[in-house]
């Protein structure tokens, strides 16, 4: 395959692809860590956060004289006290419409403020902070600030928040509304229902979940008032781009005053890459009393602060012929963006789903319009999958509906439709590209490894057992590679999302890679080394990574919508072509032979047809580091970097089938069988992607089984902690059957596709699908997640949803 | 959240144990902590001083007594759940002690604070109900047991331990059967049964507001047979207000997988009756 940035295809030494054990596993296995909360910088005090017990009020009065006589107690402070700290932005925003936002002294799109000083608008707003010398004193100040609140009515759902006389939670969003946002053609998709042989229907609500990382988020902020230098620790995916935000944006810094340091990430599943205002105040407390300040969430803080996954109430509609042919799709969701708009929530509730729906089928005519709202629950943001597990839910349900009606196999339905070979790039009318793909052959092979063919037999064998068995098949597209910087600002990214890599060869020979993305647990030191060593044709174990401090690291945007592999592994390997080039430069001048005739293999170089003249790697890198000897024109040493931004996206995808026993007396749901086929172009580590796959998979059963934050009708999420929030355990899923096809991406010199999260994708829907079908002879067209055994219970009773 | 601050002991023997625990308010026994800290944690309880028992061997083993099975209080659920004697002749004592959460709470959690936490979320006094068990207590007047059925009613009196359960020994004719809580893998309903000369005893938990023997489905189904539809139907009998609803569960789903759950384990000890 050509690839179209005009790049050779890898070539290297054969390490890449290599299922190498993760260096990083020992230590985070061990406890070795170094996480956020191990930061303790001498002198450290201690903030604790206020949050709002009440998810909607004006706040008459806040008094915290008692609290500041409490034990310990340093400083208690307001929205009173942060008047020259600017709001939070949001730098994703629907784009191409208009959209209203909470105000940015800058006419950026605001999103909130560090404290809230007028009203609250989600139970744990914060409103308030103490700093003590002791964590403990510090959450024991908290209890003595009292707060007066004028209660104001309530709202937590999106369709309600858009109702004639809702709760209104922001001045500048008339109507709660933040955007009406659309894609696809509306009047060929209206006129495809309209003339439909088939048409179906579903009525879909895609539940709120809670993302749940091992670690909850941390910050820790360090003023040297020597210097007028800040440092920032903190839990994030994203450095170099909290830098830029905290310093241009909120704190009104010189971007050069302000470093950023993650270090050991502990998971994060899209929830660390937005600006929370912790990180701001930690920073502004460092000033103000002139000690480090530390912040650690706990758990129930974290369910009541960070950025929450999903949420959409849709009415989705297939039309088609009656032999399967699909021939329109029209999607409405409601998307709850919760009390304030997150650092790129809005985006990902509109672009990230509305474009995905139509995922791995060829329909002529389809539209997604997406009503996205505000409301008092925590806010929005990404979860694994974001956007495109919804857009995968909405389709795949869909389709199985639409199979039932015209009564034909599922697969069938699916095989029929999907995306021909010859049809790449192929524009899905939504305003996806997709780049390549051979549809036939994943899907094919997952219905192979899941034995499809035999569920009959199985059904009826479990008949007998007291147990109803039901398969289920999604497949998708999830877009992946964010991205080609340009098309992302047409998309309402108000921001670069390039990527970047640095390689240092040491003069002794051992070279050091540093990537400007930051690992939340995805072994990037495993991975990139082995992008490094393989292109230079060297052994990995000397090759060093680092990652996620400012002051070293090149400029890069982070890690999200599993990109690293896609973006900041092609930086690493175009750098070491760099590296490479040069030490053939210079290589041909120490062995005193013409450039065209020197060879670069194996780590040396030689010359051609003799190969007995040659330099070794370190022989090179040694002379590099001296100079002695060199032409003007070559520049002493080995250091190179690459800013990697390329053409379009990349689009991964794949085909699940899971196989469910519903108990016919208690209605309880087990996964008995998955099997998942995915195509990730070509991967750096198969070992790691497999456990991103398995961990994937799993994460995405647990919404269809288990997970799903519940707020009360005042606003209170009462599932606020783990013996309330059920997350799968190992022993909750099967043993999983994976396979995997290999169509590269041309956007890339790796042919690499996003990996990460991909699989979290279609399970949700392929479980659903395979209850709805173990229970299709009662006329059950859907049930709505988490499939609870009471929910089922009463379908099996023949109780209507 | 974080934890609250108490002072902790370790007394060297049961008597030092007993004084602190009768000396000192808020005093609180400390064994695996598998409930008792979370608790803490949580909010839930309050301690000033926790005395640690873990350490007292007096508390420790597993062997056979007159009445049948001796269970020393500070015996882990793991153990527990894997002892040869107690699978044998007190198969739902074992399975019920497998029950309970996971790997790690059952390495720590002990038979004592499992019984002691009471409560719908134990899985060990449904177990102990069905068995007809009696609870061994020590206090500052000496030691002496109380029926598990009592004991699960009003728990240990204030300056107590719990030192051991004492099962009678039943052969396999006992089994033990859980729907857990995917969250807290506490059950939503947990069923206990042994099948006797007398007649079936029933024990339930999850589904009520504490462990419950339920004499009128045990007459209901004397004699048998233990089919699904008749444990259902003896189920159904029993008042309406007996099952409780759960999070995210309804009274009237509880006391249906109430039904199906001892349906289900007393078919088990009837097969393995005969």
């Amino acid at each position: 395959m050509t690839a179209v940035t005009g790049e050779a295809p890898l070539q290297g030494s054969g390490v890449l692809g290599r299922p190498m054990d993760s260096r990083e596993d020992p230590q985070l296995l061990r406890g070795e860590a170094t996480y956020v909360g191990d930061v303790n910088l001498p002198g450290t005090a201690h903030m604790a956060i206020l949050g709002s017990p009440v998810a909607h009020a004006k706040i008459l009065s806040i008094e915290t004289k008692a609290a500041e006589q409490m034990p310990g107690v340093l400083k208690v402070a307001t929205a009173a006290d942060f008047t020259d700290v600017m709001p939070l932005p949001c730098i994703w925003i629907p784009g191409g419409v208009e959209s209203h936002f909470p105000p940015h002294p800058y006419g950026l799109p605001g999103a909130r403020p560090v404290l809230t000083g007028d009203s609250v608008r989600h139970v744990g707003d914060p409103i308030a902070v103490v700093v003590a010398e002791t964590p403990r004193q510090a959450a024991a100040a908290l209890a003595a600030i009292a707060v007066e609140y004028e209660p104001l009515p309530v709202v937590t759902r999106a369709d309600a928040a858009l109702a004639e006389g809702a709760p209104q939670l922001h001045e500048a969003v008339p109507g709660n509304l933040n955007a009406y946002w659309t894609c696809g053609d509306k009047d060929r998709a209206e006129a495809a229902l309209a003339e439909a042989e088939v048409k179906v229907e579903l009525d879909l609500v895609n539940q709120r979940t809670i993302n749940s990382p091992i670690e909850p988020r941390g910050a820790v902020g360090d003023y040297n008032a020597a210097t007028d230098e800040y440092t920032l620790y903190a839990s994030t995916q994203g450095p170099h781009n909290h830098r830029f935000l905290l310093a241009a944006l909120v704190l009104g810094i010189p971007f050069n005053k302000l470093r950023v340091i993650a270090p050991t990430v502990g998971g994060s599943f899209g929830t660390k890459g937005y600006l929370y205002p912790d990180m701001a105040l930690v920073l502004v407390l460092s000033k103000a009393l002139g000690r480090p300040v530390k912040w650690v969430d706990t758990r129930t803080g974290l369910m009541n602060s960070t950025v929450q996954g999903r949420d959409h109430r849709q009415h989705v509609v297939l039309a088609g012929t009656r032999d399967g042919r699909m021939t329109g799709l029209w999607a409405t969701s409601y998307a709850n963006l919760g009390a304030y708009p997150s650092t790129i929530g809005p985006g990902v509730a509109t672009a990230l789903m509305g474009r995905s729906i139509s995922g791995m089928y060829e329909i002529p005519a389809a539209f997604c319009e997406v009503y996205a709202a505000f409301t008092n629950t925590v806010p929005l943001g990404a979860q694994r999958g974001s956007g495109r597990a919804e857009a995968a839910f909405l389709m795949e349900r869909l389709v199985d509906r639409f199979a039932a009606e015209i009564g034909m196999d599922p697969a069938a339905v699916r095989r029929k439709n999907l995306v021909p070979n010859e049809k790449f790039p192929y524009d899905n009318g939504l305003g996806w590209t997709y780049d390549s793909g051979d549809y036939q052959v994943n899907f094919d092979k997952a219905l192979e490894l899941s034995g499809y063919a035999d569920m009959p037999a199985r059904k009826a064998e479990a008949r007998t057992r007291g147990k109803r068995l039901g398969v289920g098949i999604a497949t998708y597209v999830a877009i992946c590679g964010v991205g080609p910087s340009t098309r992302m600002s047409q998309e309402g990214m108000l921001g670069g999302t390039w990527e970047s890599a640095n390689i240092r060869v040491n003069p002794t020979g051992e070279v050091t890679v540093t990537v400007g993305s930051a690992s939340t647990g995805q072994s990037h030191h495993t991975v990139f080394a082995q992008v490094a060593a393989d292109e230079l044709e060297i052994d990995p174990a000397q090759v060093q990574v680092y990652e996620g401090d400012t002051l070293r690291a090149p400029y890069g945007q982070g890690t999200y919508g599993s990109r690293s592999y896609s973006m900041a592994a092609p930086a690493v390997a175009l750098t070491a072509r760099k590296i490479k080039a040069k030490l053939v430069k210079a290589g041909a001048v120490f062995l005193g032979i013409p450039e065209e005739k020197a060879v670069y293999a194996a780590g040396k170089v030689y010359e051609e047809g003799n190969e007995e003249n040659a330099k070794t790697f370190a022989d090179l890198a040694m002379a590099m580091w001296y100079g002695w000897g060199l032409p003007h024109e070559i520049e002493p040493a080995l250091d190179e970097t690459t800013h990697f931004d390329p053409p379009d996206f990349n689009y991964p995808f794949g085909t699940h089938v899971a196989v469910v026993e519903v108990d016919e007396l208690t209605g309880e749901t087990e996964v008995v069988a998955y099997t998942a086929v995915d195509d990730a172009g070509h991967i750096g580590n198969p070992k790691i992607v497999l456990g991103q796959i398995e961990g994937s998979i799993t994460h995405g059963l647990g919404q269809a089984l288990m997970e799903a934050a519940v707020y009360d009708e005042q606003g209170r999420l009462l599932s606020s902690d783990l013996t309330k929030y059920a997350l799968p355990r190992a022993t909750d899923v099967p043993f999983f059957t994976l396979g995997k096809t290999t169509t590269p991406s041309p956007h890339n010199p790796l042919g690499a596709k996003g990996a990460g999260e991909i699989a979290t994708v279609p399970p949700a829907a392929a479980v659903v699908n395979a209850v709805v079908d173990a229970l299709s002879d009662l006329g059950v067209q859907h049930i709505d997640m988490p499939l609870t055994p009471e929910k089922v219970w009463r379908r099996l009773r023949g109780e209507a949803q | 959240m974080i934890l609250t601050e108490f002072d902790y002991v370790r007394p060297v023997g049961l008597d030092e144990a007993l004084a602190l625990l009768g000396g000192t308010r808020g005093a609180k026994v400390l064994a695996g902590g598998q409930s008792l800290l979370p608790a803490l944690r949580a909010g839930e309880e309050s301690a000033r001083l926790l005395v640690d028992v873990r350490h007292l061997e007096e508390l420790r083993g597993v062997g056979r007594s007159a009445e049948g099975i001796r269970i020393g209080a500070l015996t882990t659920l793991a153990e527990l759940a894997a002892h040869a004697v107690v699978l044998a002749e007190a198969p739902e004592v074992a399975a019920a002690a497998r029950a309970n959460g996971d790997p790690q709470v059952r390495n720590l959690g002990t038979a004592g604070g499992n019984l002691a936490a009471g409560g719908r979320a134990t899985d060990l006094a449904v177990a102990a109900l069905a068995a007809d068990a009696r609870v061994e207590l020590a206090g500052p007047g000496g030691r002496w047991t109380v029926p598990a059925e009592e004991f699960a009613e009003s728990g240990a009196p204030a300056g107590t331990v719990v030192t051991a359960l004492l099962v009678p020994a039943a052969g396999r004719a006992a089994a033990f059967e859980k729907t857990a809580d995917p969250a807290t893998l506490y059950p939503v309903c947990a069923t206990a049964v042994r099948i006797t000369p007398d007649g079936p005893r029933i024990a339930v938990t999850g589904a009520t507001a504490r462990p419950l023997r339920l004499r009128g489905v045990e007459e209901r189904l004397r004699g048998g047979p233990y089919t699904t539809e008749a444990v259902l139907a003896a189920f159904r009998a029993e008042p309406r207000e007996l099952f409780v609803p759960g999070r995210g569960t309804s009274a009237e789903y509880l006391g249906h997988l109430a039904g199906v759950l001892a349906a289900r384990a007393l078919q088990r000890a009837d097969q393995a009756l005969a």
